[in-house]
């Protein structure tokens, strides 16, 4: 019990997990009573846990404010689509390949951009971003910009993808959750507050650095791989689309930078809350999106999960000081 | 290599650098990286397009209704949230940009619909004879535009007393402020300055192409190539910046065929600041300086 109640690192990163895995058992027993809509909505939901989590490593947790999400979302896109199609390979080997040239694409990103610092690296991951967009539009070996489609028959029916992308979250979180709570994660959120210092230290920002990109790469391919699956058939527009970044960072940021559960709030409320419940009107919701954006970071920096936490900590605090 | 193509990039290179100037003036004063500089330009374009059909008038002559309007409601955005997140840091922001060219975009988009449009105007598609090259007048004006600007930039920070408060709340803040400088007010009124001048690319971007409601992400990475090209917060090195990025995608899309055109600028643009630390590195090395002291603020 002492390993689960005590304050600090080892016993917070077990109540985690433990939520997580009660979590994922309810997602699962629930399966069975959803109908056909619910399903595709959860699926989707879950995608996006996966990828804003993954954001959330380099983003959040590492201070490397990335607007290449979108760029892996492609990648993971194309990966799976290009090998079922080709090659006709089994689902789960397309997914752990997209994961491969995710982990891949990520280092070649952090090779060229790690040596830049603050807004050049945003700006420079915004370079990608867009290069990586055209560079599919003109190449004609994925279709330029037709774009491709999946073999109907290779891809999972609705029931089995939920359950692929319940893994992709799974993983996702439990990797969020293992960083966060562990030294790596001490050493990345040091290199955020502060590059030179953490140097000076003996900590190498650029391993460091490193470490959370080809993560945060690797999970982004996988769930890019799964949402192409969902669609079936993609194009440069929309698999590379700059939506996918800027809709992941808000997620991001709404919920709680650099937090395990931040990402998960972020997701449903503004997938769940905005964007399905605005369905039939996509520019009010990007446009509400946008405004809970700004008025989270005017006043709520830490996003909704850091702002809860600390209103229950001062309270805490308060109760304990009246008691002494 | 003909001489067509170094005419079309420079003609070009004179847009760039109107997207450029704006965004280097506010990075410059403000180390403020305005990611909603493209959604201003777009916003100075559909501006433009509601007043020219009130009012039935000339593209260019609807500035005069279009620049002030922008500029006063930007002026807002930047005094009162802008400059407060400066003070917590890099990250919020950009963030806070970032929030408001999602949605601007997403405003126009439901207003205006995501078709894209141009501004109408009798001499858009007007050809006039250039060093022996026919080149589209409207090209030729976008250049003017552009060294007009700069030339306009450099003379209020050089010789006025606006520019030399602007300088110095660049320089140093606090000192400015006990100077009896209003600091929040320079920085708001570089940012309605440099929602102006987006207005103006706007307007020329309307008549001389045409736009959507999303256009402006890809105009704001063109302004930063520009920016780092050209060193910060220096106008005659923006517009040098725009003439060069200008000419590389000109010369790279004649080489490399048409629909590699926007491909170069971003390929450039990532081989530019990969090579910028090694760059600085070595000019530090040159001049024997360490790279502490480098000097980053605004020069006129």
């Amino acid at each position: 019990m002492k390993r689960l109640f005590d304050a600090g690192v080892a016993p917070a990163r077990n109540r985690s997990l433990i939520g997580l895995a009660i979590g994922l058992v309810i997602l699962i027993a629930v399966q069975g009573a959803l109908g056909r809509y619910q399903v595709s909505v959860l699926t989707t939901l879950l995608l996006y846990v996966c990828v804003v989590s993954a954001w959330n490593l380099i983003g959040g947790v590492a201070g490397q404010f990335s607007l290449a999400p979108s760029a892996f979302v492609g990648v993971g896109s194309y990966t799976v689509v290009m090998l079922l199609r080709g090659l006709e390979t089994p689902v789960w080997l397309a997914l752990a390949l997209a994961v491969v040239a995710g982990a891949l694409f990520a280092a070649i990103l952090g090779l060229i951009l790690f040596r830049l610092r603050g807004f050049y690296f945003t700006i420079g991951t915004l370079a990608v971003a867009l290069a990586a967009m055209t560079w599919m539009t003109t190449w004609e070996f994925t279709g330029g910009t037709r774009g491709i489609s999946a073999p109907l028959a290779l891809i999972p029916d609705s029931k089995t993808l939920y359950l692929w992308a319940l893994a992709a979250a799974g993983i996702a979180l439990v990797a969020s959750i293992l960083v966060i709570h562990s030294s790596l994660g001490l050493r990345l959120r040091s290199v955020r507050d502060g590059e030179d210092i953490a140097d000076s230290l003996g900590i190498s920002p650029f391993s460091t650095k490193m470490v959370a990109m080809l993560l945060s790469g690797a999970l982004t391919a996988l769930g890019g791989g799964l949402f192409a699956l969902q669609k079936a058939s993609i194009e440069p527009f929309s698999a590379f689309s700059l939506d996918w970044s800027i809709t992941i960072i808000v997620m991001a940021i709404i919920g709680g930078l650099g937090t395990v559960w931040g990402p998960v709030i972020g997701v449903v409320v503004i997938y769940y809350g905005i964007t399905v419940q605005l369905q039939s009107l996509p520019a009010v919701s990007a446009l509400l999106s946008g405004l809970i954006l700004v008025l989270v970071i005017r006043f709520l920096p830490g996003g909704i999960l850091g702002t809860v936490v600390a209103g229950v900590r001062a309270l805490a605090s308060r109760r304990t000081r009246r008691a002494g | 290599m003909d001489l067509g193509v170094v005419i079309a990039g420079l003609l070009t290179g004179g847009l760039y650098a109107i997207i450029g100037l704006g965004l280097s003036l506010v990075f410059g004063v403000m180390r403020l990286v305005n990611l909603a500089h493209g959604e201003l330009i777009v916003v100075g374009a559909y501006a433009a397009s509601l007043v020219i059909s009130w009012l039935g008038i000339d593209p260019f002559l609807s500035l005069v209704l279009v620049v002030p309007v922008l500029a006063a409601l930007a002026y807002p955005v930047q005094r009162y949230l802008l400059t407060g997140l400066l003070r917590r840091g890099l990250e919020p922001p950009l963030v806070a940009t970032f929030g408001l060219s999602l949605i601007i975009s997403a405003g126009l988009t439901a207003l205006a619909g995501g078709d894209p449009r141009k501004l109408p105007s009798t001499y858009s598609t007007a050809g006039m004879n250039l060093l022996g090259q026919q080149v589209r007048v409207i090209d030729v004006v976008g250049l003017a535009i552009g060294v007009a600007l700069t030339v306009i930039i450099y003379l209020v920070m050089r010789h006025t007393r606006w520019g030399a408060a602007l300088r110095a709340a660049s320089t140093d803040p606090s000192t400015a402020g006990t100077m009896g400088i209003n600091v929040n007010a320079v920085y708001a009124i570089t940012f309605a300055a440099s929602a102006g001048i987006a207005a103006i690319g706007g307007v020329f971007i309307g008549t001389a192409y045409s736009f959507t409601p999303t256009s402006g992400m890809g105009y704001i990475l063109i302004g930063f190539t520009v920016v780092v090209l050209g060193g910060t917060g220096s106008a005659w090195g923006t517009l040098i910046g725009g003439l060069v990025l200008g000419l590389v995608q000109s010369i790279g899309g004649a080489l490399l065929g048409g629909q590699y055109r926007d491909f170069v600028i971003y390929a450039f643009f990532i081989i530019v600041l990969a090579a910028k630390p090694i760059a600085e590195h070595l000019l530090d090395r040159v001049r024997s300086r360490p790279g502490a002291i480098r000097q980053t603020g605004v020069r006129a």
